[in-house]
């Protein structure tokens, strides 16, 4: 064989393997490119915490039960540093401690006046929370009535916690929503042990709230009907998440129409419930920027009410006017300019074997 | 008097009253300071405790005080003698330090490293006939390969260090060895101390450097189980230490660290300290957290052998009842030998001694009737605190009053609320004492008793309905 030839051959053999080498590197460049954007779309804080229900209207002297749901988004979550702060002039915390969600304590439930705080945990780093639960449980005694129009509010402090695994920082909290309720009856305060009357036999727990927010109200106490009013937003608030919930007051069990004024319309009809409380979360995440909303619905004697809001969703740090706690998002990359890269290096490497062999 | 200032110059009379304020003035200022001592004592809080007993919180376990670390007072296996009192104890894990000083482990022959695991063996094997896994500090430095032979100096050679720590493992987790799952072990003991090094995590002599071989020889070590490894058990709970640990980069299973505080309230304080210390490092919020060891002193005191060290350890373990470590090692299971005076560590004394069973030995069981979900209690005092549970509808409701003077004793009103009506029998079953039980009717949806609590006493409350 000459010399000549065996180049020939040599080149065949050589371009035959980079040709080779080029297939197996486009399919393993893409999976790789994928597992990085995944990576990436992970690495972002994404978590809320809400209290639930958002509404409630009870009497003074009534116990009730506020969770904290977490809703972790894409983050892995091990840790959360609860502080929740209330008026402790109408409502008494009594206990605090985690939820199923959130199976270790890992410092024990403080409450103080005005304050409720607890640190939990997931089962371990194996195990986060990925899942949207509960992860603590707040009791608490109402002392003393709210006007239907200003209910009592409890919310999260801003030194609010939670920690997740594999993201650029610690905190992946992004925002926080608030509980409200309307506390009916007497003026006198309950204080003390009070809250939990000694001399009622068969003390009744307290009530069991559910996720979605339509609390039920107990007692009888007369409840001058409310006018349709939207309660939060309030005007000109700054939230964090693109999906705010919405609550108002109505007439009891009437239907409401709310109509958010975004890119694009969204129209919704819901129903109060009995005690005229109402509360909507878009399905669709609002974008960035300003946003008004009109409810409206009939009261009682068949009067049109209406009722607006114009709110910002934020895309920049600060704290809402509803307690909602916002921080800055770390800027996710993309994979298609890598992507572009990649096919237009295989193509030079290829064009340059092929000249190369011709 | 009027004698003395007729026959004594004025300017004399000035110096002397000088020099008198000079010598009474000190004398003066510690009269007042136990004073205010004695006013503060007198006007703590007494305790009012009010149970909710429809206020079911989470649960509680009680294993993470069965956990005992016995020092190396003697070179000799101290377990053996008393290994019935302390299976009795239901350890769940006994920790040894001395590892490497006191059984003869590490030898050479020639350039080589030579392995005895023949004394520690037998320790070893009494901590596994008590039914507790070993937990072992990695201590002190092999003398064969220390510098100057001083067992708290680091290595001549790090390597060296690294495989004293791979074959340990590999001699107690390994497959082919004792073949023990889940072993903790713990870099060194109280480095941070003189006379164990006096190591910085910083410096020539850093700790940090000490780990980082060790751990290479855990990640070295070949057919093991699962192991942890840990540290770094200093004398107490440091933020610069806790700090450095995680942002060294070593392999970190676990933090350690030790208590020897008279407040139990400063136990809590630590647990709220390192929770909050690790919460930005997601990644090791949930390490498990061991107090491998804890007392209200590190020095011997004859306090050790009373009433005292059983109502600190009860008093302690209410404060970490609830978010606290995963382990909580007493110090010590049997005192040293020559300590006839009582000043001994021990929760039993020396064979030299009789093994006779300290108070504080009798608290761990006595509180393991309180597992269960725990109830929300408040009221507690300066003095007597508590907490409550409930399990299989027995309500319970534990009392102690752990006095740093010895002295005060109190009427505690329990109140138990949101009770369902009825006739109820009321265990009072003191840990020091006698038990009484009584009935009592609760007509309405509350029940109230006077508990008397002596000082350094401890009550578990046992409320149970009776049938109809």
């Amino acid at each position: 064989m000459t010399p000549v030839i065996m180049n020939v051959r040599m080149k065949k053999v050589f371009l035959y393997v980079v040709i080779g080498l080029l297939l197996l590197a486009i399919p393993a460049g893409v999976f790789y490119l994928s597992q990085n954007k995944d990576i990436r779309t992970r690495a972002a804080p994404a978590t809320t915490l809400t209290l639930t229900p958002a509404l409630q209207t009870v009497n003074v002297g009534d116990n009730l039960k506020l969770n904290v749901d977490i809703d972790p988004g894409s983050n892995q979550v091990v840790s959360a540093d609860i502080y929740l702060t209330y008026d402790p002039t109408q409502l008494e915390a009594a206990t605090i401690t985690n939820g199923a969600a959130a199976p270790r304590v890992l410092n024990s439930g403080i409450i103080e006046n005005g304050t409720a705080s607890i640190k939990v945990g997931a089962a371990s780093d194996e195990q986060p929370i990925v899942t949207r639960g509960t992860i603590a449980v707040l009791t608490l005694t109402a002392k003393s009535p709210t006007g239907n129009l200003t209910p009592s509010v409890v919310k999260f402090a801003t030194n609010t916690f939670v920690g997740g695994l594999n993201e650029p920082t610690a905190n992946v909290l992004i925002g926080t929503t608030p509980a409200k309720i309307t506390i009916t009856g007497p003026g006198a305060a309950a204080s003390g042990s009070a809250a939990f009357p000694e001399a009622t036999p068969n003390a009744t727990p307290v009530p069991t709230s559910s996720l979605t927010p339509t609390p039920s109200a107990t007692g009888s106490a007369a409840v001058t009907p409310p006018v349709l009013k939207i309660l939060s937003p309030e005007e000109n608030a700054s939230v964090i998440t693109s999906q705010p919930i919405i609550n108002g007051t109505a007439s009891p069990s009437s239907t409401i129409t709310i109509v958010i004024h975004s890119d694009t319309e969204q129209t919704v009809t819901i129903t109060a419930d009995k005690n005229g409380n109402w509360a909507y979360k878009p399905i669709s995440p609002l974008s960035p920027g300003p946003h008004s909303v009109v409810a409206s619905g009939l009261d009682a004697s068949g009067t049109t009410q209406t009722s607006t809001t114009t709110f910002v969703v934020a895309g920049g740090t600060g704290t809402d006017t509803t307690g909602a706690t916002v921080s800055a998002l770390p800027v996710s990359g993309t994979s298609e300019t890598t992507l572009f890269l990649l096919g237009v290096g295989i193509l030079f490497i290829a064009s340059g074997a092929l000249v190369w062999h011709f | 008097m009027a004698f003395l200032t007729q026959r004594t110059k004025p300017k004399t009379v000035s110096v002397i009253s000088i020099l008198a304020f000079i010598v009474f003035l000190p004398l003066m200022l510690l009269a007042v300071q136990n004073i205010v001592v004695l006013i503060t004592r007198a006007t703590g809080t007494p305790a009012t405790v009010i149970v909710d007993t429809k206020a079911v919180l989470e649960p509680i376990t009680t294993d993470f005080y069965h956990a005992f670390a016995q020092g190396g007072e003697e070179s000799t296996d101290m377990i053996a003698p008393v290994i019935a009192d302390i299976r009795a104890l239901k350890p769940k894990v006994i920790r040894l330090d001395h590892l490497y000083d006191l059984y003869n482990v590490v030898g050479r022959n020639g350039g080589g490293l030579t392995f005895d695991w023949s004394r520690l063996d037998e320790t070893v094997n009494s901590i596994l006939s008590t039914g507790a896994k070993p937990v072992f500090a990695l201590s002190y430095m092999p003398p064969v390969i220390a510098k100057d032979g001083n067992i708290v100096n680091p290595p001549d050679d790090w390597n060296e260090w690294a495989l004293v720590v791979q074959k340990t493992i590999e001699h107690y987790s390994g497959r082919g060895g004792k073949n023990i799952s889940g072993i903790y072990y713990e870099v060194w003991n109280e480095p941070d101390l003189i006379q164990f090094g006096g190591w910085k995590y910083y410096g020539d002599k850093n700790y940090l450097t000490l780990y980082h071989w060790a751990s290479a020889g855990a990640n070295r070590a070949q057919g093991v189980n699962t192991f942890y490894l840990g540290g770094p058990a200093t004398a107490g709970l440091y933020k610069e230490w806790i700090g450095a640990m995680v942002q060294s980069g070593n392999r970190l299973d676990f933090l350690s660290w030790h208590t020897y505080q008279a407040d139990p309230k400063a136990f809590d304080t630590d647990q709220r300290n390192v929770i909050s210390w690790l919460l930005p490092y997601p990644n090791y919020t949930l390490i498990p957290l061991l107090i491998t060891e804890f007392g209200f002193t590190g020095d011997k005191s004859t306090l050790y052998g009373t009433q005292y060290a059983a109502a600190h350890a009860a008093a302690v373990i209410r404060q970490l009842i609830t978010g606290g470590p995963k382990y909580l090692f007493s110090f010590q299971p049997v005192d040293g030998p020559s300590q006839q005076d009582g000043s001994g560590w021990g929760l039993i004394t020396n064979p030299d001694n009789g093994m006779k069973k300290k108070p504080r030995y009798y608290v761990y069981n006595f509180i393991d009737a309180m597992a269960g979900d725990r109830l929300a209690l408040s009221g507690e005092g300066t003095w007597v605190t508590g907490f409550a549970s409930v399990r299989n509808d027995v309500i319970r409701t534990l009392l102690v009053n752990f006095d740093r003077n010895g002295s005060h004793a109190e009427n505690v009103p329990v109140t138990w609320k949101n009770l369902d009506p009825g006739t109820y029998t009321l265990h009072s079953k003191y840990l020091f004492g006698t038990d009484i039980t009584t009935t009592e009717v609760a007509t309405t949806s509350s029940l109230m008793k006077q508990i008397p609590m002596t000082a350094q006493n401890v009550v578990i409350l046992e409320l149970t309905k009776q049938t109809p």
